[in-house]
């Protein structure tokens, strides 16, 4: 029996789970759905990992080594730019000889290039029966699905601050994450969006004094909750208006597109892409300044170069608006309590500026 | 007018062809000056705490160029960009940022950008036309200077390639010395490093990204620092009685490449120096004589 896992990422495990629940053959494949970050994925991660590889690398490790001790056979590692596409070459390595683990890694990246039809054939190993047309059919309703799910859940996180009805608006949240489990056709996508901002938008009461907050940085600190303190849910519970750029559908689906535009926007400081998501951190807080904004929180886990490139243009940036930007660097070393008072005298700062 | 280059990171391995192209067409070069404290001083202080030694290294060479330019002495500095190169090979991240970085570090002083970028077809060719351009060199000049440019630099890698070779010595105990150029060619890292090893041959693999043997460790990197340490791995590890991998904290991909060529160098002694502002030479030194200890006693075995 093909026990298939793959790692964790915020809440888009989900959608992997959906996508892979739809591919695979049930009487012979069954999906380990990896667990949530937490600190003993984080530990089993740093004392496998190098010493100096960045933190998404440890969380991904410890998220299969917790997988395989559960029971998985099969897990799969996708790969891209910047370091991410050295992860699975070396995760391979060191679960397998290091480690002793005997699994089968799918890595569906090889470096920094999908290659569609190799791809294709990894993942029918999942499935032998698998046609091509109900990939390729499952691969459109999972970009859908996840479209689906990061407009909803942006909306309700720029709102959020302006909904009273707290327990109302949780089981509408609820309600996303399961369907991300189980929606299985489009039309059934349609509806629910519809549904779904209908009941938001009863809910939403206006209110002037709202403190607003941007966050950019790294992708994977921005989109897994644990690995940046819970730092977006905190905010949003202290009543603060939260804007977040950075998603899994824009950087799968419009991150190139929107390269051009991003540096139009952001010309009076970069004339080039500055490296993974380090042209979106200027450009974004750019925009931020521009809606009226009342301050930026940069987060990138240790060591990640593209976010160091930007810092010293988002300190330029910060001169010349009078603008506040907060840094926070994550490691595994982090202390919750240290950020966490970091994150109030950032917000006391805001709210002194603001009156 | 006189252009100010400086001496540090990837732009190291391409200053031939730069300064040839602008002394080409009578523009004078000044290149900055060989590493030393001072030089990392400066750049510590205008750096982000958390980037690379090799970038504040930078940065100090960099500010001398800036004071010259303060001082009327220099026209312009040059920073290159190297984004893609062939076979889809990409630049250090840290390379695509230097010149946006400076830009908004330095605002006084005027920068020249020259991007290298295969995927918009921008080869070093085409960047040393376009550099031609934004200078105002007349079309002729811009390509013979071009053409004499690259011919030079290919000659001089070609010459630091076969120097490589010759300098295996098979009297002593080789020791191969592996990591980014901009680290283990850097006079004052070299220095801090090496200099306590003794009766040992070293040999600096750390150039050509012109072959392909980096694919027997292994054929998914991409970066052009980790396929040249990788090559250089290949080409010399059957000569060599020992393997010194010095890597600049927190260099990114060296973290990873590390891991991926420890098991290629398996069965000879292997180091990963790690060095930064900070780095004491006292340590370094008793590192190093115990690692000489090492190979010495390898002898005997």
């Amino acid at each position: 029996m093909i026990v298939v896992s793959y790692p964790n990422i915020g809440e888009y495990e989900r959608i992997v789970y959906n996508f892979l629940n739809k591919i695979i053959d049930n009487s012979n494949c069954k999906i380990l759905r990896p667990e949530k970050n937490n600190k003993k994925i984080l530990e089993l991660g740093e004392e496998n990992s190098p010493t100096n590889v960045c933190t998404p690398f440890k969380y991904t490790l410890g998220s299969m080594i917790n997988s395989l001790n559960k029971g998985a056979n099969v897990i799969i590692q996708i790969g891209g730019g910047c370091r991410f596409g050295y992860y699975a070459q070396i995760q391979e390595k060191i679960l397998k000889k290091d480690m002793g683990y005997k699994f089968e890694f799918i890595n569906l990246y090889n470096g920094n290039k999908l290659e569609f039809f190799t791809a294709v054939k990894k993942v029918k190993m999942l499935n032998p029966r698998l046609s091509l047309q109900k990939l390729l059919k499952e691969i459109y309703f999972t970009i859908k699905l996840l479209r689906f799910s990061d407009n909803i859940l942006t909306y309700i996180r720029e709102n959020e601050c302006y909904i009273e009805d707290k327990e109302k608006l949780q089981s509408i949240k609820n309600n996303i994450l399961n369907d991300m489990l189980k929606i299985k056709n489009i039309s059934e996508i349609n509806l629910k969006r519809k549904e779904c901002e209908e009941e938001i938008d009863t809910l939403i009461v206006e209110k002037d004094d709202v403190l607003k907050i941007g966050i950019v940085g790294e992708l994977y600190s921005l989109m897994d909750p644990f690995s940046s303190s819970f730092l977006e849910n905190d905010l949003l519970k202290k009543g603060y208006k939260i804007k977040r750029y950075t998603t899994a559908s824009y950087l799968l689906l419009d991150k190139n597109k929107s390269e051009k535009k991003l540096l139009k926007d952001s010309k009076q400081y970069l004339k080039y892409k500055i490296g993974a998501d380090g042209t979106e951190s200027v450009a974004h807080t750019l925009e931020l300044i521009d809606e009226g904004y009342d301050g930026v929180i940069h987060i990138k886990p240790f060591g990640c170069t593209p976010e160091i490139n930007a810092m010293p243009i988002l300190k330029k940036i910060s001169d010349d608006y009078s603008f506040p930007i907060m840094f926070y660097t994550f490691d595994t070393l982090n202390s919750d309590t240290g950020f966490q008072t970091r994150v109030e005298a950032f917000i006391d700062m805001l709210e002194m500026r603001k009156k | 007018m006189k252009i100010g280059i400086p001496n540090a990171l990837f732009i190291r391995d391409k200053i031939i062809m730069y300064s040839k192209f602008l002394n080409y067409n009578n523009i004078d070069t000044v290149i900055s000056s060989d590493t030393s404290l001072k030089t990392i001083e400066d750049g510590v202080e205008l750096a982000t705490s958390e980037d690379c030694i090799a970038s504040k290294i930078f940065l100090g060479h960099v500010n001398e160029l800036v004071n010259l330019y303060r001082n009327n002495y220099l026209d312009a500095i040059l920073v290159p960009r190297v984004y893609k190169q062939k076979n889809n090979i990409e630049g250090c991240v840290k390379a695509l940022a230097l010149y946006d970085i400076l830009n908004n570090i330095f605002r006084d002083v005027k920068f020249i950008d020259v991007n290298v970028d295969y995927s918009k077809n921008i080869t070093y060719f085409k960047s040393l036309i376009n550099l031609g351009i934004t200078l105002g060199i007349n079309s002729k000049n811009r390509f013979l200077g071009a053409f004499y440019a690259l011919q030079e630099q290919n000659k001089f890698e070609k010459n630091r390639y076969m120097k490589q070779f010759e300098n295996i010595n098979f009297k002593k105990k080789n020791v191969l010395v592996i990591g980014n150029e901009y680290i283990v060619n850097d006079k004052y890292i070299k220095r801090l490093v090496i200099s306590s090893l003794n009766n040992v041959n070293i040999i600096f693999a750390c150039i050509n990204n012109k072959v392909n043997r980096y694919k027997n460790i292994s054929d998914q990197v991409y970066f052009a620092n980790s396929i040249n340490i990788m090559n250089g791995v290949e080409e010399y590890i059957d000569f060599a009685d020992a393997c010194i991998f010095i890597t600049g904290f927190p260099c990114a991909t060296d973290s990873l490449v590390n891991e991926m060529i420890k098991e290629r160098i398996n069965g000879i002694p292997y180091i990963e120096i790690m060095v930064d502002e900070n780095t004491s030479s006292t340590g370094i030194v008793t590192r190093m004589e115990s690692f000489s200890d090492i190979i010495e006693g390898r002898r005997y075995i």
